[in-house]
């Protein structure tokens, strides 16, 4: 029993707010982040994006680092929401722990690089963003400004990156490489993205709905999210008190296509079975799923099915990218910790913009807030391109 | 918790080199080298091979190597590691994106940029619904990869695991990565690799594939003891670190009979393993292979392929000798690979007799 | 019409990296997804840029593009009738 893998501490950012007691309030309200882009510069303002509500040089400033740094906006939406997390971990001195950092993220320094890459082929006004395009170094760099972590890696599985950096981390910790370890996700837009996600043609030009039967795509957001996990001796030993546990995990292929899910849902049913498994928990144990739910015709119907073969009837089920945009990398880690915070008051939080129920699906997402409901179990879905699919099972401290 | 022995029973390269025995590349003027191709249609079929980038194309077919020389059709895990993903996509759509103003994009290119392309292509292919991942963390992607397959095993969560590491060098990335001082301005000469007295390296590419199992069989090439990676910014106890590691697998550097190093001809580098294997007092054979293979974030895959390759055979060709210190059976290698002092990683192989 | 067919097959050959083909190889009138070529819903959006690009036609809805893309005739067609370059 001791062995269990506690959370300890968690940081988030994203479009809803800059810390976990904005993004509280933000999600009881059902307050969304979306709006149209006021920071990225990109010439597609027919698409709103959920912003985080800093320039970069107001992160900077966040994060008591000089202006004149050479630091992507990835990094320091990274070095909030870690620092966030270790605090509540009560980490004051990394060092001295046997303590790890894997963080998830996908275009790494990309919106810096966008901005200067023909520099960088053609004269050397700019050399020093060089060093800071990959996705390591994106990770080295939260390291840089928030401690000496002992390991230090970076899972780059496009959306489902976070929550493959959880799985990871939990299972170094059940081996004993570490004590504790801080995983989860940064990514901040990039027209990079934006551009690509559009050649898909699967952005939506009104705010995302999830479930919806008249959904038409992705909202694409930014943020961080990480989670300081031990096993439940260690913290017990630290005496700090576990704020939940993971109880359970799957990784699993859908092996289908490079973009799209499967018409059956093969790998998304796959990780929620293996993830069960692990818990031991029976499907009508979950009292919630926080659904991958992007908004896109393909990956709501072929996560519905999958939820829908494994469950029933269908827990309360949302997708909180309606409020957030899509964080890609760093969905995992946001979307587990807004749902952290559902859970430890109580409520389930809403699916917005959702009117009609999707045909081919048995089930409705929340339609708002459902306060005084009490969460023992959810399930966190979270999937991406190449079929990487993840799912995590967080239970409440009880 | 039953720990798990983890064995290395297949490999699988794309390299700067032609098939058969290691030889010494021509490094020409600018100390950069390209894959030497498979013909990727025996491999992959036309509709598929269409779309593929070439790290995407060399990935698989490393994979389909190493899978095929291990015995085994499906793995229970695809783990990656590259340090620039796919670059060669990222690099065409982010060039059209600027040159046409985010306008007409081609979906392909965007599609194959992303870092976990190989993994999941390679899934695609077998058809594979198990556990798949991809490790983006400059110069230990690939032990992140092999680290997070070998753990597994350990545990028994998996019976095999099928590891790739993958990088392209495009002419582009190349240049920048020239800006910032990665590559050797001085033609190379092996006297780099014995005593470097210049900086930079050798600029090269490749996919390497390991199949990592529990099970030792005829396939087997050498047992992976340990793994270690380290994190530390201010890297002035490595040398303790490395004590630790091997006292925990109860062996002492002594022991251990040769070194297999990240050792590329940079002097910094370099410097960093003379300080630990050449100072002391019976010191363990030096081996190197960055020379072969051209340094980029994921060469260590062609250096531990080399490395299990010693152990199986028992024979060390003469190329990967740096110093020949012990003539004695090779029971234990210790794989030692750094980025810039910041990032160790260590690998503790070992013979296995059947 | 002639030219604009083989204009079609040579930036089809492209665009979509048919390594090797030659225009002959394509009939125009053969099926350009499924059992033809083989094209699938992300060449359909290869060719959504194409006909933008090279043809001013801008269509919104990838699902529009079935109809438009069955054949290269049926392509040469419908860009006759609405190209704007």
């Amino acid at each position: 029993m001791n062995q269990r893998i506690a959370i300890t501490g968690l940081g988030i950012i994203s479009a809803i707010g800059n810390n976990q007691s904005d993004t509280l309030r933000s999600l009881l309200e059902s307050q969304s982040g979306i709006g149209e882009m006021q920071f990225l510069d990109s010439i597609h303002h027919e698409f709103p994006v959920g912003e985080v509500k800093l320039s970069d040089a107001e992160l900077k400033k966040l994060c008591q680092i000089d202006d004149e740094s050479i630091i992507g906006r990835t990094t320091l939406l990274g070095i909030l929401a870690v620092r966030e997390a270790l605090k509540e971990a009560q980490i004051e001195q990394v060092e001295k722990h046997k303590i790890g950092l894997i963080s998830g993220t996908t275009v790494g320094g990309m919106e810096k690089s966008e901005q200067f890459y023909l520099d960088f082929l053609q004269n050397d006004l700019h050399n020093e963003y060089i060093n800071i395009h990959d996705c390591g170094a994106c990770t080295e760099g939260i390291v840089e400004h928030t401690g000496n972590f002992c390991f230090c890696t970076t899972i780059s599985t496009a959306c489902s990156s976070a929550a493959n950096a959880l799985i990871m981390g939990a299972n170094m910790l059940k081996a004993g490489y570490l004590d504790i370890v801080v995983v989860g996700g940064a990514e901040c837009l990039s027209k990079f993205h934006l551009n690509g996600f559009n050649t898909l043609m699967i952005l939506d030009k009104t705010p995302c709905k999830p479930f919806d039967q008249n959904r038409s795509g992705i909202t694409l957001g930014e943020g961080a999210g990480y989670l300081v996990l031990e096993t439940e001796e260690h913290a017990a030993k630290r005496n700090v008190k576990p704020i939940c546990f993971v109880s359970g995990y799957g990784n699993a292929c859908d092996a289908y296509h490079q973009t799209a899910s499967s018409p059956d849902g093969k790998g998304a049913l796959l990780a929620m079975q293996k993830a069960l498994k692990m818990s031991g928990l029976k499907p009508q144990e979950i009292d919630y799923i926080n659904a991958h739910g992007t908004g896109t015709q393909n990956n709501d119907l072929s996560e519905g099915i999958a939820v829908q073969q494994l469950f029933t009837p269908v827990p309360p089920i949302s997708s909180t990218k309606s409020l957030t945009g899509h964080t890609t990398s760093a969905a995992g880690g946001v979307e587990i910790i807004l749902s952290i915070l559902a859970m430890k008051n109580q409520f389930l939080p809403q699916n917005l913009n959702y009117q009609d129920k999707i045909e081919e699906l048995n089930f409705e997402p929340i339609k708002s807030n459902m306060l005084n409901h009490p969460i023992q179990h959810f399930l966190k879905n979270s999937f991406g391109f190449g079929g990487n699919n993840s799912s995590i099972i967080i239970s409440n401290n009880i | 918790m039953k720990q798990h022995n983890v064995y290395i029973n297949g490999v699988g390269s794309i390299s700067i080199q032609e098939e058969g025995a290691l030889a010494l590349p021509d490094w020409g003027e600018e100390n950069y080298l390209r894959c030497i191709d498979p013909p990727f249609a025996q491999y992959i079929s036309p509709a598929l091979l269409r779309r593929m980038s070439k790290v995407v194309k060399r990935g698989i077919v490393s994979a389909l190597l190493a899978l095929k020389d291990g015995g085994i059709e499906m793995p229970d895990a695809i783990i990656s590691g590259t340090g620039l993903g796919c670059i060669e996509d990222t690099e065409k759509f982010l060039s059209a994106m600027i040159e046409q103003n985010e306008q007409f994009l081609q979906p392909t290119h965007f599609i194959q940029s992303t870092h976990n392309t190989v993994s999941s292509q390679i899934a695609i292919m077998l058809k594979c619904y198990n556990y798949n991942n991809t490790f983006s963390h400059l110069g230990i992607s690939l032990e992140s990869a092999l680290f997070d397959g070998f753990l597994q095993i350990k545990m028994g969560m998996l019976s095999n695991a099928l590891i790739n590491g993958c990088d392209e060098m495009t002419p582009d990335y190349h240049l920048m990565l020239k800006k910032v001082g990665f590559w050797k301005d001085t033609p190379f000469q092996m006297e780099d690799m014995y005593q470097a007295i210049t900086s930079g390296t050798v600029a090269g590419e490749g996919c390497n594939s390991l199949l990592l199992s529990n099970e030792k069989n005829e396939h087997t090439y050498a047992e992976i003891k340990d793994i270690q990676l380290i994190h530390h910014r201010n890297n002035n106890n490595i040398e303790e670190l490395l004590e630790d590691f091997l006292d925990k697998n109860g062996l002492t550097l002594s022991e251990i009979d040769a070194v297999m190093s990240g050792i590329n001809g940079e002097m910094k580098n370099d410097a960093v393993y003379d300080k630990l294997y050449t100072e002391g007092e019976n010191n363990p054979t030096q081996l190197i292979y960055r020379h072969l293979s051209g340094d980029f974030f994921t060469s260590s895959g062609f250096g531990l392929i080399q490395s299990a390759k010693v152990l199986k055979n028992q024979n060390i060709e003469p190329l990967l000798f740096r110093k020949e210190n012990k003539k004695n059976k090779i029971r234990h290698i210790l794989f030692h690979n750094h980025y810039k002092n910041s990032t160790h990683a260590l690998i503790l192989l070992s013979v296995c007799s059947n | 019409m002639k030219d604009l067919i083989l204009e079609l097959k040579e930036e089809i050959i492209e665009v979509l990296n048919f390594e090797g083909m030659t225009p002959e190889d394509i009939d125009e009138n053969a099926p350009l997804f499924g059992d033809g070529l083989g094209l699938d819903s992300i060449d359909a959006l290869e060719l959504i840029v194409l006909m933008e690009k090279k043809y001013g036609i801008k269509l919104a809805d990838p699902n529009q593009g079935r109809e438009i893309f069955a054949s290269i005739a049926t392509m040469a067609a419908y860009i006759t009738e609405h190209r704007t370059k």
